[in-house]
């Protein structure tokens, strides 16, 4: 009996989230973070390294209860530095021959929907700024988010694919808003 | 209580009952999964409006507030689901981005009132968007919407929070299940593509706003 009532439930499990791939929404900056870094003085910057690019590495893997969840174009790491060099663009700040350069090594990447009711976001990163061999900066910046889950797969995973986005902002707002990474950028 | 004593007690009555009870779930189960499902999507575009050849030197701001991005918005999908998102927070780069197709300079602010921010951004006009949507989808068999229209509203304020003008815009977007490939708010995107462009076109057709 035990072996059916399994059966059943791993039979609803597939139902309810299929295996079918899923593709995060693009990235949009938290303008209240970025914004003040226009008006700030700070120097134009490149986005060198970021890593790791390996597409079968454990943080550019996502599944959602069995469905893989993707970016459009690229791995995860490439996600996130299209993200920053939009972001930088869009502060004036960017500058892709600037010995100035920003890295990125992407630690933690994860979308969690295996609770009914709440899901969970995590992302780390250890990110460097450097200027002619000089490290200026060197710090680990971290973002969590909660969101509302279900106990419906199909639902579940839509919810984690939706929250990529909003992840990948809280982790940037974070570093935009650190005085450490402003004093670097001058 | 006398009942459940019995059926404790007899190992038919019991299989019977866990039967029932895993009958019960299961519904409820695929209950859950096929008719109570609000599947949320983003409508972000991807393509946004391209920079004019003639841009204005005037900076302008707009006002988006957290509250605004929290707004969740619950329209109807295919299949008698609905789907849920966040218009504000999805259509804010699509703003900034026609709004920076125009004018020089683009700052966010947090109140139209908030004289600092007015001061510190510089600018000659204050953009306030509101949101409507609607959406749709014929099929009976799935979720994603096919039909999405995006309304843009924009009360546009001088420096001394005088309205100048009040545009408004409508984005249509249309998608099949054939295009989806796992970006279920495709219709939405469109839309919100559509808009971004449209209001461009009507900021640029408003004399008051050059």
């Amino acid at each position: 009996m035990r072996h059916t009532i399994t059966a059943i439930l791993l039979t609803v499990c597939a139902l309810a989230s299929g295996c079918a791939s899923y593709v995060a929404p693009n990235y949009s900056a938290d303008y209240s973070a970025l914004d003040p870094l226009k008006r700030a003085g700070l120097a134009k910057t490149a986005v060198g390294k970021v890593q790791p690019v390996d597409a079968n590495a454990k943080v550019n893997k996502i599944t959602l209860r069995g469905a893989t969840l993707k970016v459009s174009e690229g791995t995860f790491t490439s996600y996130i530095e299209r993200a920053v060099i939009a972001d930088l663009n869009e502060a004036g700040l960017y500058d892709s021959n600037s010995p100035k350069h920003i890295d990125i090594l992407l630690l933690r990447n994860d979308i969690d929907v295996s609770g009914m009711n709440t899901g969970l976001g995590e992302i780390e990163i250890d990110l460097s700024l450097a200027e002619s061999g000089k490290i200026l900066l060197r710090k680990t910046y971290s973002a969590k988010t909660t969101f509302e889950s279900s106990f419906a797969g199909a639902t579940a995973v839509n919810k984690g694919q939706t929250e990529y986005p909003n992840l990948v902002r809280e982790l940037l707002a974070t570093v935009y808003r650190d005085p450490a990474f402003v004093q670097a950028m001058r | 209580m006398q009942n459940n004593m019995i059926h404790t007690n007899n190992p038919l009555l019991e299989s019977s009952n866990l039967s029932r009870l895993i009958r019960n779930f299961v519904c409820a189960a695929v209950t859950l999964v096929l008719v109570a499902c609000a599947h949320p999507v983003s409508i972000q575009a991807t393509k946004m409006p391209e920079r004019s050849s003639q841009t204005s030197p005037k900076k302008v701001a707009y006002v988006v507030t957290e509250a605004d991005r929290k707004k969740q918005f619950i329209t109807d999908g295919g299949g008698g689901d609905k789907i849920t998102y966040y218009p504000y927070r999805d259509f804010e780069r699509s703003l900034r981005s026609a709004l920076a197709s125009i004018y020089s300079d683009v700052t966010l602010i947090n109140s139209a009132t908030n004289v600092t921010a007015l001061r510190e951004s510089g600018a000659s006009f204050v953009f306030i968007p509101e949101i409507s949507t609607t959406s749709s989808s014929p099929s009976a068999l799935t979720w994603p919407p096919t039909k999405f229209s995006v309304t843009v509203s924009v009360d546009v304020l001088d420096p001394q929070a005088v309205r100048l003008a009040r545009l408004s815009v409508t984005g249509n977007g249309a998608a099949e299940w054939e295009e989806f490939k796992g970006e279920f708010g495709l219709a939405g995107r469109r839309a919100v593509e559509n808009a971004a462009q449209a209001l461009v076109e009507e900021i640029q057709r408003t004399e008051k706003l050059r």
